[in-house]
């Protein structure tokens, strides 16, 4: 290992003094110079920004938990970056509809997620369905862009059932709300 | 059991086509994947509103009894120099993870959005000094705090009467 390392060093202490001996200043400042102009423009390319948003909370989970569009029965569904408790689409629901008797929350939490098919990042209400005793079906825990309890309206280990009919807790739903 | 939980896994959804349960082909996501559908996208202000009021107030400003309501209210609070500054010392707008500048902006929004008919002829929009400033001094007590605002309010004659801007819809309450 320690060899690995001083030979790396040697490496590139013979590069930059190579390159230090051999290039002019001015061919430095003028590709740099380039290189400044160029990098400029390369956020209007039309490339994936995925890696742009990489330090997000929201793209760091999609990354981690190889996130994906097509099963929202499975934790690491896009859309659950931020959900807590049991998803609905395991209970007799959908990833935005509450199962059958159980009525969705009138107050949410909104958080974002990344889409990985298209990479961009969309706003997501986390609305529970309430009104039934719980359904213990795959339970998930995302915690992208979660803020702990004291600041409740963007915490999501509190139960939204809040304004509903009922306080019981049944499962969480993620709806879109738009794309950002 | 278990094979009921396997069946919604796998068979159910199929069988339920056209009742509310909604499968995952016939989610938006398979529209973004497959024909690149766009959502409307949501403005830099609307976002802020949607990440920090929009869950309880809901998306049009108004939502359930136990939440004040913005839509069509919020205004009068911009006729007294204390009511202007009641808006931005509320603890969830005093303490929104908001730069000054950006809770200026959102403020202004809103109020334009949900409320422009309430407002105080010739209105000044909020700074984000003022928002600053404002900031700078919590309330002690809001639900009191409340109640002297908009008694000034009726003093005023700004309102008719308290219930104008009750706190909760139900009648009798700040």
């Amino acid at each position: 290992m320690a060899k690995g390392l001083q030979f790396m060093d040697r490496f590139f202490e013979r590069m930059s003094r190579r390159t230090a001996q051999q290039v002019s200043r001015r061919h430095f400042l003028s590709g740099l110079g380039a290189a400044m102009v160029g990098s400029t423009f390369l956020p209007v390319l039309p490339v994936s920004r995925k890696a742009q948003a990489a330090d997000d909370p929201a793209a760091a989970w999609a990354k981690q938990v190889e996130a994906q569009t097509k099963d929202p029965r499975a934790c690491n569904y896009w859309r659950y970056c931020s959900s807590d408790g049991y998803l609905c689409s395991c209970c007799g629901g959908g990833p935005a509809t509450c199962p059958p008797g159980a009525v969705p929350s009138p107050t949410s939490w909104v958080g974002s997620c990344l889409n990985p098919d298209d990479g961009k990042m969309y706003l997501i209400a986390y609305r529970d369905c309430c009104g039934k005793d719980s359904c213990p079906k795959c339970n998930c825990l995302g915690t992208a862009g979660e803020k702990p309890a004291y600041i409740p309206q963007l915490n999501n280990d509190i139960i939204w059932c809040f304004g509903a009919s009922s306080m019981i807790y049944h499962c969480s739903s993620a709806a879109i709300v738009g794309q950002i | 059991m278990a094979s009921f939980a396997l069946a919604i896994s796998f068979g159910l959804p199929l069988a339920w086509a056209g009742t509310p349960t909604v499968e995952p082909e016939t989610v938006p996501d398979v529209l973004i994947r497959q024909h690149g559908t766009r959502l409307p996208k949501v403005a830099p202000v609307e976002e802020d509103y949607a990440r920090n009021c929009q869950g309880c107030h809901g998306h049009e400003g108004h939502s359930v009894t136990e939440v004040p309501r913005l839509q069509g209210r919020a205004g009068w609070f911009t006729h007294t120099r204390e009511g202007r500054a009641y808006l931005v010392q509320v603890p969830n707008v005093q303490q929104a993870a908001l730069s000054d500048e950006r809770l200026a902006t959102m403020l202004n929004w809103l109020l334009a959005q949900f409320s422009s008919e309430q407002l105080k002829p010739g209105f000044e929009p909020y700074s984000a000094a003022e928002v600053h400033a404002l900031r700078a001094q919590p309330l002690e007590s809001v639900i009191a705090r409340r109640r002297e605002v908009i008694d000034g309010l009726v003093r005023a004659g700004v309102i008719p009467d308290a219930t104008a801007l009750a706190f909760s819809l139900e009648p009798g309450r700040y």
